[in-house]
């Protein structure tokens, strides 16, 4: 999709040019494009990797110090590495010279004398090394006492550290290390109450001393209602019914990017170029800058979430079950760049402190029915359910006047755009509405809405617009079924309230050789075809950066309902079977994404954005299973 | 209880050993700020940081002087192939707006370096300087006279993009609150007389001349101080600061007035007493209004005077220059100069494509030293009709070529700046016949490259630039001129002028300058005006 079809041919013939022995690939004259041809031909890539583990582990009965417990201990260490080399010509790359009209021959001129090889050219490429080493200790512990108490104690203690070569820089060839202390209580009564207590203590590398370590605790009851006594009447309706609840803390140290090691330091760079100087007589005494490219911030610490679940089990005449369970959580101590600080103070690298915070709470439910009928059929099917929502409660931003501006209150994944709401008429409507101030536009351009009435569009006209990009709702449901040697199986599977937005600069046809989609060349505003509301705006060789902007124009829903499994099968009876001295055969068609429901019709709508991108395939299967 | 015991003692065991030095694993001795301060060989390091801010006057992509106005025009669009900055442009066209602004200065973005990043690595030299343990107390007061001035110029930089700005003479510590960071934009008078204190402390403590001209030629001496205050003082002496009735009611949140509501003549005083002061500093130190005397080369009067215009700004390190810019250069040489050699047209090297408008072509003067439209002896209605240049006229145009009138009968800077359709272009290797109609050497021949207007910035290239054979070229650098006598004298003439009126001195600084571009005095061309 990125090559162009008809600018030049993928290899000329070698009769032209007789003597020379290279493919004569074709190329643009001017600037050399991507040859797909050539790039299949040109060379090739070898890689080894490899992944060696040795892990040791010990365990120790302690019954002799107290029944039920016991003692393990475990180390693992671990080393991976990659490399590869590229072994490529670079191609010959040719385009028409000369044409001689009476003789009907051309002739071809060389693009590339400069860089086109005969032999093959050597490049290495990535090089990977990494090791890790792992302690893990742990105490274990478990008895029932009086038939009654069940109690079960593990505490572990673990220790990480993980090295890479290769790293580029100081601070980021230190070793990454976690250690820390967790432990699980549980308490049961006769299997009727039941209660549980975590905790982690975990440290890491990453935190300035005072900050290092967080202590993370959580705790849960339960209650298995349908073992009580007076169920028993019931039980042959409701076989089971369960309650539970738990809350607890989780840390998570994974915050901000990977290269930000150590907050608490600074990081400095004593020899960068771009901020040298040069002077002289002959401008070559050079000498570079000195800069900082974080600040150090000893107060950064673990993100925190606190999380709550309520849930029940249910089970009803041994062959339906339900489990519903309601969960939130309150994630705080977020890393956030600090937005009050103005350019005037002049700082190099973002000043980020531990404060958004972030709630999501849903619902999952998962219910199964199982059952084999007198009649010889049997019936198995399944569904499940969740629906989750998240919204920023502290997010760092300036006040705005604007109250739409805010991320307070909004989804996590909510995007913000302008409202597009037609393409320009022409220039003298261009000239009269507010001006647009997103690069030069025209008639047949975006016309966004002037959302706060100020005269112009500007980043204050920017609205949260459509659902998430990530569902809301996600839910897959199915069955199989049978009956004697037949058996059909069927699998949906489908998210709802979410949205996702063409790529308008991914597809822009012409730009960078992009493919025309006929969707676009159908449906397009043009001086002939005044459409105001035709799929694609203006067509042009650049970009148009009014129009790529996260707008509604290129909004679409990306709820759809799929059939992800279909399958149909007939095994033959054991007596056919064996009489072909086989202990089984079956037959089988399958096939995997046969149907899509969804609103978006012009590619895949699990693609997203880029319809240039690579497809998702339909699959069809059909075979013979036979076991001997 | 036994079990208890143990227990406790693998807890109290797992425990204890998180706090030994486990995850300390940062060595002694990591880079930080204190290690730029540690010696003399770090310490100019940070020095040169100070420096980098320096906006770069000779890049088309940064400086809005160049593309970002009327003065010069490219093709349009521009696209990645064009190697043309596209935001200066879009100034030019009307397309600056509110939202990320072209060429912001400010914040630094957009192509515009990030000035009071530049300020702040200037008070954190200021502030740590001592510290450093090697470093010679005259080299000492050297360096911090010259980041004095480096923090006055970003300042000046910024006072001319936004008017009243805030002045940061100190830094805010990193964990300032809110409050503290607002900090407010001051009276533009209070800005000006913050730079002029800022340089005058810094001029006491710099040399005269560059001594070390091998490894320190660009730094800033005592010369480029005080005509930089010059500069300022006149800056803060014109209309627009000085009683402008647009600015004189703009008021900040706190509803205090940012702009003088009065013009004050005593402003161009003091900013002729600068000019004054500066222009003996230059005086002392031998730098003088460049003429092209290099005897080795046999040319006739005509280009000679040429060279004297055109190497004023281009020749490497000319006598006229006082703040030489020392980064980039090679740039601007290429996007100037045309596919000049006959012999080599498929040389890409020389792009010609920032191209004067016609504006600039016609504001140069007569052959008579005054404006073409005012000089009763030029033929200004008929300067867009053809004409064929004779015999005479072959120092200018090319004899026998046919072009508008308007090439015709111009004043030497004229054919010295512009290179146009029928003009003449010497070099060192060659005096090369300029020919710009279609299908011409110097027309458009290919989707990029080529002049809108069939001009070309003449001075900007230097004169021994050879286009050679394939895609080679050689270049000579030249010290990008931000400050050169002649704009002193001009400043200094006009601060005169706007003070006490025409003055012997007023009329002497400008004709100086009009000498060397070989016109005759204000008073003699003066005949020549429509009265």
């Amino acid at each position: 999709m990125r090559a162009n079809p008809v600018l030049f041919p993928a290899v000329y013939p070698s009769e032209i040019m007789p003597r020379v022995k290279h493919p004569l690939f074709g190329n643009a004259d001017g600037n050399l494009l991507i040859n797909p041809y050539a790039d299949m031909v040109k060379g090739y890539k070898d890689y080894a990797r490899s992944n060696m583990n040795a892990q040791v582990e010990a365990k120790q009965d302690l019954a002799f110090l107290a029944k039920g417990l016991s003692a393990r201990i475990l180390f693992n260490t671990s080393r991976y590495s990659y490399f590869d080399v590229n072994r490529a010509y670079n191609p010959f790359f040719y385009a028409p010279g000369y044409y001689d009209k009476q003789g009907n021959t051309y002739t071809l001129k060389l693009l590339n004398e400069n860089s086109a090889t005969e032999y093959l050219n050597y490049s290495e490429g990535l090089k990977e090394i990494n090791t890790t080493a792992y302690l893990e200790g742990a105490v274990n512990y478990a008895a029932k006492i009086n038939k009654l108490h069940d109690v079960t104690g593990l505490l572990v203690y673990m220790r990480r550290n993980q090295l890479f070569a290769n790293q580029g820089s100081l601070q980021k060839s230190l070793p990454y290390r976690n250690q820390g202390v967790s432990g699980r209580f549980t308490y049961g009564y006769d299997d009727r109450y039941l209660a549980e207590f975590n905790f982690g203590y975990n440290g890491s590398e990453r935190f300035y001393k005072s900050e290092r370590y967080g202590f993370f605790p959580a705790a849960g009851v339960g209650y298995f209602i349908s073992n009580e006594d007076f169920w028993k009447p019931l039980r042959k309706s409701i076989s089971k019914l369960k309650f539970k609840a738990t809350y607890g803390l989780v840390g998570n140290d994974a915050i901000g990017s990977a290269d930000d090691r150590f907050f608490y330091l600074s990081e400095v760079n004593m020899n960068d170029v771009g901020r040298g100087y040069t002077f002289g007589e002959n401008f070559n005494y050079n000498r570079p800058g000195i800069t900082v490219t974080r600040y150090n911030n000893e107060d950064i610490t673990w993100e925190r979430a606190k999380s709550l679940t309520v849930g029940m089990e249910l089970g009803l005449y041994n062959d339906f079950t339900l489990n519903v369970d309601y969960f939130s959580q309150d994630r705080d101590n977020i890393l956030m760049s600090r937005s009050f600080i103005p350019s005037s103070m002049g700082l190099s690298a973002d000043v980020r402190a531990n404060l958004g915070q972030a709630v999501s709470n849903g619902v999952e439910i998962q219910a199964s029915y199982s059952r084999n009928f007198s009649s010889g059929v049997w019936l198995q099917a399944n569904g499940n359910f969740t629906y989750a929502k998240s919204k920023f409660t502290r997010y760092e931003e300036p006040e705005y006047n604007e109250a739409y501006k805010s991320r307070i209150g909004r989804s996590i994944n909510q995007i913000y755009g302008f409202v597009a709401e037609r393409l320009f008429v022409d220039e003298h409507e261009v000239a009269n509405s507010p001006r647009q101030n997103y690069g030069e536009y025209m008639a047949g351009d975006l016309k966004y809405r002037d959302v706060n009435g100020d005269g112009q569009i500007t980043d204050l006209d920017i609205v949260p617009i459509g659902y998430p990009t990530v569902p809301e709702i996600i839910y897959g449901f199915g069955f199989s079924t049978g009956y004697k040697g037949f058996d059909f199986s069927m699998f949906f599977q489908g998210s709802a309230r979410s949205s996702f937005w063409i790529d308008a600069n991914a597809t822009s046809p012409f730009v960078n050789q992009n493919a025309l989609l006929k969707a676009y060349a159908d449906n397009h505003w043009s001086e002939d075809n005044n459409d105001l509301y035709a799929l694609w705006p203006r067509l042009s060789t650049t970009i148009i950066s009014n129009n790529t902007q996260w707008n509604t124009w290129f909004m679409r829903n990306g709820a759809f309902l799929r059939m992800k499994n279909i399958e149909l099968g007939y095994s033959l009876p054991k007596k056919l079977a064996s009489r072909a001295r086989i202990n089984s055969a079956r037959l089988y068609v399958s096939g995997v994404n046969m149907l899509t429901f969804s609103a978006f019709k012009l590619w895949d709508v699990e693609m997203g954005g880029n319809g240039l991108g690579y497809p998702i395939q339909k699959v069809f299967n059909a075979g013979i299973l036979l076991g001997f | 209880m036994i079990r208890n015991i143990v227990f406790a003692l693998i807890l109290a065991g797992a425990v204890a050993s998180c706090k030994n030095d486990y995850l300390d694993i940062v060595p002694d001795n990591v880079a930080t700020i204190e290690n730029a301060f540690a010696n003399r060989n770090e310490a100019e390091k940070y020095l040169f940081t100070c420096y980098s801010f320096l906006p770069q006057d000779n890049d088309i992509y940064e400086n809005p002087a160049m593309l970002g106005g009327d003065e010069m025009w490219t093709y349009w669009p521009i696209t990645n192939l064009s190697r043309l900055p596209v935001e200066p442009q879009n100034i030019a066209r009307g397309n600056q707006g509110k939202v990320d602004p072209k060429l912001n200065f400010w914040d630094g973005a957009v192509s515009g370096k990030p000035l009071f990043r530049g300020i702040r690595e200037c008070n954190i030299f200021l502030d740590n300087v001592d510290k450093v343990i090697d470093l010679d107390p005259s080299m000492k007061e050297r360096w911090i006279s010259e980041v004095k001035f480096l923090k006055a110029y970003y300042h000046f930089y910024l006072f001319r993009m936004y008017g009243p700005i805030p002045v940061i003479d100190v830094n805010l510590p990193i964990d300032a609150t809110t409050e503290q960071v607002r900090v407010r934009r001051q009276h533009v008078d209070s800005v000006v007389n913050y730079m002029v204190n800022l340089l005058d402390v810094a001029a006491e403590g710099l040399p005269l001349e560059i001594q070390n001209r091998a490894s320190e030629l660009g730094r800033i001496t005592k010369p480029i101080a005080l005509a930089l205050k010059a500069k300022v003082l006149v800056t803060a002496a014109s209309p627009l600061y000085n009683g402008d009735a647009d600015f004189s009611a703009l008021k900040d949140k706190q509803n205090n007035t940012l702009f003088p509501t009065t013009a004050s003549s005593q402003k161009w005083m003091r900013a002729a007493v600068a000019c004054q002061a500066a222009i003996e500093a230059c005086n002392r130190a031998n730098i003088r209004l460049y003429t092209f005397d290099n005897i080795l080369v046999n040319v006739n009067d005509s280009i000679r005077r040429e060279m004297s215009i055109r190497n004023s700004v281009s020749e490497r390190w000319n006598s006229e220059i006082i703040w030489g810019g020392t980064m980039g250069g090679s740039g601007i040489q290429q996007q100037a100069l045309p596919r000049l050699d006959a012999a080599r047209p498929g040389n890409e090297q020389t792009y010609g494509q920032i191209a004067p408008t016609m504006k600039m072509a016609e504001i140069f003067y007569s052959d008579k030293g005054v404006p073409i439209s005012e000089d009763v002896t030029w033929n200004f209605g008929d300067r867009y009709a053809l004409r064929t240049a004779t015999a005479a006229e072959k120092n200018y145009v090319q004899e026998g070529y046919t072009t508008i009138g308007l090439h015709f009968n111009r004043e030497p800077r004229f054919y010295a700046n512009i290179a146009f359709d029928g003009g003449l272009w010497y070099m060192q290797n060659g005096t090369w016949k300029v020919q710009a109609k279609s299908g011409q050497l110097q027309s458009r021949k290919a989707a990029f490259g080529y002049s809108i207007t069939g001009y070309f910035p003449k001075k900007l290239a230097n004169w021994k630039f050879v286009i050679q054979d394939g895609q080679s070229y050689s270049l000579e650098q030249y010290a990008w001129p931000v400050i050169r006598l002649a704009d002193l004298y001009l400043l200094y003439a006009e601060a005169l002028n706007e003070s006490a009126g025409p003055s012997a001195d007023a009329y002497f600084y400008i004709n100086e300058v009009r000498k060397r571009a070989g016109l005759k005095s204000v008073e003699e061309s003066r005949v020549f005006l429509f009265q």
